[in-house]
């Protein structure tokens, strides 16, 4: 087993600090859905991150791109605060729509950027793992997926997304995300080697 | 209560109408069978229920600092209103924050034609099926459920449920949320930033707009039904039966479709969708405009 | 590395991630060219805003309409289209200045959340036909909007 990888991350004590923002949240959004700039620009340090790092995922790790997803999505959920019932957590709502504008960002993309050649060019190279590399392969591995198979990798494996959510929010159907997964998986596990 | 207050209550009452604070309410008035009844209240409730008697009955209890409630007219066309201290406005925007809830409790012949208007009052009817029925309000939560011909329900803030069978109805409010069930007919579902839940029965029309809130649609339409939706950055869901007999048509500039009929077409240049798809005969009419609301159709 | 650790490397990357630099000055200024676009639209055609100061419609209508509280029909473009206002005021509001009783309805603090949801349609409408200019449907909406507003409006006048 890789030492590397089953070192603990560092990561706040998650449930505890979530239940406080989303409180805190929901007093922030009525006042921003009533006009309130400042409400929602203590909404966006509060979420920019997280909608960050989902996008940028799904992006394939291209920050540029990223950073315009995560404004679009902000600026999106400005237009659609009215709408927001409160039924979810606001940071799930908000973190939906994100996965949504960057779901269409990637249908707007060339289907062809990421060729399956290109990945298994990147497979037959050799990849000599070192720990504070792995990580990065990881991720390099993933950006380089196709994006449809990377956009089900990520959701389901990386944000935790069941199939049948997976499949609505892509326009697919149930068994073709199964088999996107199976295919991202098969992908990635070519490309980052079976080390023993 | 407040001294003061208790002071000033007994005070109008005795320079007015002997109305004293929570005072119970018993009027009985002779009513034709499909006799019209006015009811205004500014705060507490409105309960209306239908019953065979050739009568109207009104039963509650007056709210403290109303100044009386006033019950004029004849069997034809009878008008009940709560009447608040200062006769200058009605409507005026202290007063239902000086009086305290009126609690109307009334019975009307089951053909009776209602019109039902309160500021901050709930409203709740049923039992009752004559040639109209209109309803508007300020805030306060409605619930209806009529067999009227023409039904005409409006709010500004307060929720609405409405049920019952109808030949036209009209629900609208600015934000408030509509939940209809088992309506028929031509149906008009407007809100600005509500939403709409509606599940009908055998419909001939539904119209529904809003700016941001969202819509559902389920239910079965009638042969050559019409459907008609249009939002801003409201988000629609439509299911229809698959014996359904419709032409789809569907567009958004920057919304998402995703549909079980049909094949969605991206635009080549620019984020919108539209959609053009037919079920069975394509007899009815489906047709759906947002500008960046997203629109999921699916089967029943 | 193995399946395994593929999968566990996955979950843990389910973290935030910072942006690299501050986004918050784009969409401050995305948000606020919306509402600027609202503004000078209404500037710019007159014909388009179908809706009115609050001093003014409610003394107008009042006089030519009169007696039903909430039951107004009001007809577009009936004589009223001639007055005008200083468009400086139809910016994005927040609850505050929604409270003011210059904005608020007659000065009836119950209506002022349902004008302050009524004015953000009506500006995120507008944007939108800056979008989408022959979007009927959207003039249609707007018009709606605007006809609640007035009604609103009236409403309110009436209040004491």
């Amino acid at each position: 087993m890789n030492a590397c990888l089953a070192m603990p991350l560092p990561m706040t004590d998650l449930p505890r600090a979530e239940a406080v923002i989303e409180t805190a949240d929901t007093e922030l959004v009525r006042r921003a859905a009533d006009g309130d700039t400042r409400a929602f620009e203590a909404l966006y340090r509060r979420h920019a991150a997280r909608v960050h790092g989902a996008v940028w995922r799904l992006a394939g790790m291209n920050e540029a791109r990223a950073q315009e997803l995560t404004q679009e999505a902000f600026v999106r959920a400005w237009q659609k605060l009215g709408s927001f019932r409160h039924e979810s957590a606001f940071s799930t709502w908000l973190h939906r729509l994100a996965v949504n504008v960057a779901l269409m960002d990637l249908r707007g993309r060339d289907p062809e950027e990421n060729a399956d050649d290109a990945v298994l060019e990147a497979a037959s190279d050799p990849v000599t793992p070192f720990c504070a590399g792995e990580r990065a392969d990881l991720e390099q591995a993933v950006a380089k997926l196709p994006p449809r198979a990377r956009a089900v990798l990520v959701l389901h494996d990386v944000e935790g997304w069941k199939h049948e959510e997976i499949s609505r929010e892509l326009g697919m159907a149930v068994g073709s995300s199964k088999a996107q997964l199976h295919r991202a998986r098969g992908l990635l596990r070519a490309m980052l080697g079976e080390a023993a | 209560m407040h001294p003061t207050r208790t002071l000033l209550a007994f005070a109008l009452a005795a320079a007015c109408a002997p109305a004293f604070a929570g005072t119970p309410i018993h009027e009985v008035r002779a009513a034709n069978r499909d006799v019209r009844v006015d009811v205004s209240n500014v705060k507490g409730s409105v309960t209306v229920s239908g019953w065979d008697k050739p009568e109207v009955a009104i039963g509650g209890t007056l709210g403290d600092g109303a100044r009386k409630l006033a019950v004029t007219g004849d069997a034809s066309h009878l008008r009940i209103k709560v009447e608040a201290p200062e006769q200058r406005s009605w409507f005026s925007w202290g007063a239902d924050s000086r009086m305290g809830d009126t609690l109307l409790d009334i019975k009307v012949p089951r053909e009776a034609e209602m019109k039902i208007e309160v500021i901050s009052a709930d409203v709740s009817l049923s039992g009752v099926a004559g040639r109209s029925l209109n309803v508007e309000s300020v805030s306060g939560k409605q619930r209806i459920d009529s067999g009227a011909k023409e039904v005409e329900v409006e709010s500004v803030s307060g929720d609405i449920e409405v049920a019952g069978k109808a030949d036209r109805a009209h629900i609208e409010t600015v934000s408030g949320n509509i939940r209809a069930r088992g309506l028929g007919g031509r149906l008009k579902f407007e809100t600005v930033s509500g939403d709409v839940d509606a599940e009908n029965a055998n419909y001939r029309e539904v119209e529904a707009g809003t700016v941001s809130g969202d819509i559902e649609l389920r239910g079965t339409p009638a042969d050559g039904a019409r459907i008609e939706v249009e939002t801003m950055s409201g988000d629609l869901r439509l299911r229809l039966p698959a014996t359904a007999s419709m032409r789809i048509k569907a567009s958004t500039f920057s919304g998402r479709i995703r549909s079980d009929f049909g094949k969605v077409e991206e635009a080549d240049h620019g984020p919108g969708s539209s959609l053009d798809a037919t079920i069975g005969d394509g007899a009815g009419q489906v047709r759906i405009e947002t500008f960046s609301g997203d629109v999921d159709i699916r089967q029943q | 590395m193995n399946e395994l650790e593929i999968q566990r490397g996955l979950r843990a990357m389910n973290a935030p991630r910072e942006p690299a630099v501050d986004l918050w000055q784009g969409i401050a200024a995305r948000i606020a060219a919306e509402t600027e676009q609202a503004t000078t639209d209404a500037a710019k055609s007159p014909s388009r805003r179908r809706w009115l100061p609050f001093a003014l419609a409610a003394g107008t209508l009042l006089a030519a309409t009169g007696a039903s509280l909430l039951g107004l029909r009001i007809q577009e473009g009936t004589g009223i289209a001639q007055q005008t206002v200083p468009l400086q005021k139809f910016s994005r509001i927040t609850p505050a200045q929604a409270l003011d009783a210059a904005r608020a309805p007659g000065g009836d603090p119950r209506l002022a959340g349902a004008a302050v949801v009524l004015d953000a349609a009506n500006a995120e409408l507008q944007q939108a036909l800056e979008q989408q200019p022959d979007a009927v449907f959207l003039v249609s909406l707007l018009n709606r909007t605007n006809a609640r507003r007035m009604k609103l409006e009236h409403y309110g006048a009436r209040a004491g």
